[in-house]
């Protein structure tokens, strides 16, 4: 059998042809590609008219399905492969959100873009391969877990929320409960890093203007888990409760924050 | 879309087939609590009880990309850390060959891919810059049932 040059090429464009479906989409047009992702989930990116020329996007698509494998795509080595995998793709980012791998150029170059976003996109999904490989359920969602069991529909939660300072700047602790306008922060402090987290419980807390009896540190495990000492500095600026204990959380917080009078009625 | 990796030694056939049926009595516990992933991504998470005790912990997750809101995903995840797998996954209006747009990911006992199906069951939810009130909650109630979950008498639906 001869294979020439034009049977190659012909035979590559229409498998491009044959397997490329587009979908109106707003002002643009959705394009999926014939490639896939490494779930097997197919490659899409939208196609938007944008003053002289045109805006291609992944929508974010690759930083999602990170998202969905565990990877921080803001902080260390994905970070910086992102950050690489955008600029060496000659991506000039136009008007992109966090995540979004976006570009923008004329229509002579249209299909070039297309596939410049593709690829990176692609590239992008592959950091899928730095999530921990033993990302078990983070102690910061099992404290979520379990205070929204207790606040049930009688009390407001609020994930990431923000502690006012007395500097005037606000920090975010892990939850907000709050009821009748009392409200308890809630800071879990995990034993994966004992000490950074103590610390960083102590500075918010340290510094924060909300009365000492509303702030509660959560901690993992059990008292014989911790240092004596650092327990002991925690307790200078917030409740401490161990996640262990089956009832102290909850009952720290329905003291500072009770449940509505009508659910305590017979 | 979703995590491919499946190697938990819990995703027997007898496991995810009592997890998948009315056996596991499974029922969702407390609301829906959202948080935010890579800056664009709302992750909303419902705990789900079960009488298997062996997958513990169970919880429903859904996944929403504010760039890409007519294109969630949410998955019925079992067990935990090393020992965790996506029991089912539903991706909507996502391609998926041979597939169009949503489909689900079934997990196939042994580890490997999560081999794809075209259900019947999810509303249809048009392709577009923006969803109708409502959507997310119909969308999850009838995964829910899909997966045997029932919708405990204390959820609490948050819009993400």
């Amino acid at each position: 059998m001869i294979v020439d040059a034009t049977t190659v090429i012909g035979a590559v464009l229409r498998a491009v042809n044959d397997n490329t479906v587009v979908h109106p989409y707003g002002d643009g047009l959705l394009i999926d590609l014939p490639l896939a992702y490494g779930d097997g989930d197919g490659v899409r990116v939208l196609v938007e008219p944008m003053g002289s020329g045109y805006r291609v996007t992944d929508r974010a698509t690759a930083a999602s399905l990170l998202a969905i494998a565990g990877v921080n795509l803001f902080a260390g080595r994905a970070a910086e492969a992102f950050a690489e995998i955008v600029t060496g793709g000659g991506l000039n980012g136009v008007n992109a959100a966090p995540g979004e791998i976006a570009t923008f150029g004329t229509y002579e170059d249209l299909g070039q873009l297309v596939l410049d976003v593709a690829q990176a996109s692609l590239r992008a999904d592959q950091l899928r391969w730095l999530a921990p490989r033993q990302a078990g359920t983070r102690f910061v969602d099992r404290v979520t877990d379990r205070v929204s069991a207790w606040a049930g529909r009688s009390r407001k939660l609020q994930r990431d929320a923000p502690i006012p300072l007395e500097s005037g700047r606000s920090r975010s602790v892990t939850l907000r409960v709050a009821n009748d306008g009392r409200a308890a922060y809630v800071q879990a402090v995990s034993l994966r890093d004992p000490d950074q987290a103590a610390e960083h419980c102590y500075h918010v807390f340290g510094l924060s203007k909300i009365a000492r009896e509303s702030r509660v540190a959560a901690l993992d495990g059990s008292a014989q888990d911790w240092p004596s000492a650092i327990v002991a500095e925690l307790r200078t600026v917030s409740d401490v409760e161990f996640f262990d204990d089956p009832l102290s959380l909850e009952r720290q917080l329905d003291k500072v924050v009770p449940p509505p009078q009508a659910a305590l009625r017979p | 879309m979703g995590v491919s990796r499946q190697m938990s030694r819990l995703m027997t056939a007898a496991n995810l087939g009592a997890l998948l049926s009315p056996l596991a009595q499974a029922v969702t516990l407390g609301g829906i609590t959202w948080t935010t992933k890579n800056r664009v991504v709302r992750e909303g998470t419902i705990r789900v009880d079960t009488t298997i005790t062996a997958l513990a912990p169970c919880r429903l997750r859904m996944t929403v990309n504010e760039l890409r809101p007519s294109e969630p995903a949410l998955q019925y995840l079992a067990g935990d850390g090393r020992l965790g797998f996506s029991a089912r996954r539903l991706c909507l209006n996502t391609p998926h060959r041979p597939f169009p747009g949503t489909h689900k990911h079934r997990s196939e006992p042994g580890g490997g891919d999560e081999g794809a199906y075209e259900p019947d069951d999810i509303p249809a939810v048009p392709l577009q810059p923006r969803v109708a009130p409502g959507t997310y909650r119909a969308i999850l109630e009838a995964f829910a049932a899909e997966c045997f979950i029932a919708i405990g008498d204390d959820f609490i639906w948050r819009e993400p």
